[in-house]
């Protein structure tokens, strides 16, 4: 039969039969509109934590105290390496790669003015850190190299620190107590937003210097150094040079392993990716689980169709349809109502995800390929679980079948 | 006169060499000419269906020969035998079969959709060629006395215009020889003596018609009987 007049057969039977059309397409559309809705989760999730990772600079350099394979016998002769102010002070003054560094002392204070108090972590940072980190201010400045030198008494805070802490007031040139000292704010962060992991307006920033000597605790050690690379390009050339001023600043020998860890922003970026690409694979497989039962479903149905519609087979094959004729319509039947059921399906998962977008703050992403590909798994959905009804009607005895009750 | 069928010695076993074996037909011979109206009767059980299923190319006899038009069915394929059931030989069932989900004019020109080698490359010329196909339905509708109908589905006809547009159906591709197979067993007297009518036309037109029946008033209609039993011609 012509595929034309093979259409027309198919739908006519299609609409003779509605509810059970219906049914039968109802475990494709509810398994591709999964599909669609998980895939755009996963993406979503994907997309957050590569916005996230790139909003901290993709030039970005990170250096970590310890090498991350210690194990716990090296781990104790190694114990006493930290990075300290000279460190920085070295990569500072050598080096020609990079446009920034700054290192970075975290201390938990809290934070109290006349109008309220708040937990949070201060950074200890250099003059250089807001551009390393790309963070722009909304009001007042940035801190000087003078005022790093001087362990000046200032700091720089975002938005969710400013509406807690000064809800009604314009809190430049105001005083915050942190722990025993009180450090003027002299800026006031851009909002960043928050996303599911953290709220990034939740950040006080003061010169290192401040931080090591001024809030209450002494400290020596710095937890991190940041470094901007001049550019993308220079990245691995800036990465090098880290390395070897750090070494030789430690009088590391040339068989010595390193004892730091520096962190290429790119190969966070890379390791996200990966990560979040295996979740994208995992939500996609529990949908797709939902769209192989949809599958066995229409296999079901195709069966006791085709038990139904013995004599209808029998007869065909009486007035002129070779086997090969039966196998197509019925396989014909199973593939229209997978792709139609898939189209659905995706408009649904298309509309769920409009929905979602609108009474939820997640990250989805729809993206084309994944439209591809659920018109390509409902096609295939119903070659294979169409086939052996099909298959199986086409090898009916046509006098066994016209005689059938 | 030219013979359209001719049997020879035809065997029919089924289940063979197993305890279940059943011999249907036990050396059958039987030539009919074209324009012929043959009416075959027997008891259930006699081998009648059996033979019916055979002439009609559904089935294969386990031995023996079948020439239809001179051409030798026993050495045809299933498919070939497709072929040759959908250009020559027009079936009519008891029961009708008709589809349920199509009317009287697309019930009619199902036989045509399969026709092999359809040149459709659009739209426009499957319209066209639904259109060809649809006249010719309504042709076969027309001969019939059913035209009125051709939109109705089969829900909407009585037994004796579901059976006019089966016998339409059987008609749509010019067949050699019409089987009809107890066509008239799910129909009250009246509608039977109309429905015998019909094919009584059709055979003064020239076409074959080969009837099954047990009854015989109905087999009256024919111009020769042949009688089964026990898997044998006992009277011709």
């Amino acid at each position: 039969m012509h595929w034309f007049f093979l259409i027309e057969e198919s739908f006519k039977t299609m609409v003779h039969s509605k509810l059970r059309t219906f049914l039968t397409m109802l475990g494709i559309v509810i398994g591709l509109a999964a599909i669609v809705v998980m895939v755009a989760i996963g993406q979503g999730v994907s997309q957050q934590i590569q916005d996230q990772i790139s909003s901290f600079g993709d030039n970005l350099i990170t250096v970590f105290p310890a090498p991350p394979n210690t194990s716990g016998a090296r781990g104790s002769t190694s114990s006493g390496v930290r990075l300290t102010k000279d460190d920085y002070e070295v990569i500072k003054k050598n080096s020609e790669y990079l446009s920034g560094v700054s290192p970075i002392v975290q201390i938990f204070a809290q934070l109290i003015t006349s109008q309220g108090n708040w937990n949070t972590r201060l950074y200890g940072a250099s003059e250089d850190y807001l551009d390393i980190r790309k963070l722009e201010l909304k009001d007042g400045r940035n801190f000087t190299y003078q005022e790093v030198q001087s362990y000046a008494k200032v700091c720089i805070i975002g938005q969710t620190i400013v509406e807690n802490l000064f809800p009604d007031s314009d809190p430049l040139g105001q005083t915050i107590r942190v722990n025993k000292a009180l450090l003027t704010v002299i800026g006031v962060l851009e909002e960043k937003g928050s996303n599911s992991f953290m709220d990034q307006d939740d950040i006080i920033i003061a010169p290192y210097t401040t931080a090591m000597n001024r809030l209450g605790t002494s400290r020596r050690n710095i937890q991190q150094i940041v470094c901007s690379a001049r550019s993308k390009e220079e990245m691995d050339l800036a990465y090098e040079e880290v390395r070897t001023i750090l070494r030789q600043k430690h009088r590391l020998s040339d068989t010595d392993e390193d004892d730091f860890r520096i962190q290429n922003q790119q190969d966070v970026l890379e390791a996200s990716k990966q990560t979040s690409s295996v979740l994208t694979m995992f939500l996609a497989c529990i949908a797709g689980i939902s769209l192989l039962v949809g599958g066995i479903g229409i296999m079901n149905i195709m069966l006791v169709t085709v038990a139904e519609r013995t004599k209808e087979i029998g007869l065909r094959r009486a007035i002129g349809a070779r086997k090969i004729d039966i196998q197509q319509q019925f396989l014909f039947d199973s593939v229209v109502i997978c792709i139609a059921g898939g189209t659905v399906g995706i408009l649904l998962g298309v509309s769920v995800v409009a929905l979602l977008k609108v009474v939820t703050t997640l990250t989805l992403i729809i993206s084309p390929l994944s439209i591809i590909v659920g018109f390509t798994i409902s096609f295939a959905t119903g070659v294979f679980f169409g086939y052996y009804p099909a298959r199986k009607a086409a090898l009916m005895n046509p006098i066994d079948a016209l005689r059938y009750e | 006169m030219d013979e359209i069928i001719r049997i020879e010695n035809l065997v029919k076993i089924y289940s063979q060499g197993q305890e279940s074996e059943v011999v249907a037909l036990q050396g059958v011979d039987l030539t009919i000419n074209k324009g012929d109206f043959v009416a075959i009767m027997g008891a259930s059980g006699s081998g009648k269906s059996t033979f019916m299923n055979i002439l009609g190319c559904l089935d294969t006899p386990t031995s023996g020969n079948y020439y239809f038009n001179k051409e030798d069915v026993t050495k045809m394929d299933d498919e070939q035998r497709s072929f040759l059931r959908s250009r020559s030989i027009g079936f009519v069932f008891q029961n009708f079969n008709l589809l349920r989900q199509s009317n009287s004019v697309e019930n009619v020109m199902l036989p045509l959709l399969y026709w092999q080698k359809l040149k459709i490359k659009s739209l426009k010329d499957f319209k066209k060629q639904r259109k060809i196909f649809a006249t010719k339905a309504e042709d076969a509708l027309k001969k019939v006395g059913l035209y009125e109908r051709r939109f109705h589905y089969p829900y909407q006809l009585s037994g004796g215009q579901q059976q006019r547009v089966a016998i339409a159906r059987a008609l749509i591709n010019d067949p050699n020889v019409i089987l009809a197979d107890e066509p008239t067993g799910n129909l009250d007297s009246k509608t039977s003596i109309e429905i015998m009518q019909i094919f009584t036309k059709l055979n003064e037109e020239g076409v074959t018609v080969i009837l099954v029946t047990h009854e015989h008033d109905i087999a009256e209609y024919a111009h020769s009987t042949v009688e089964f039993k026990d898997g044998k011609i006992v009277k011709s």
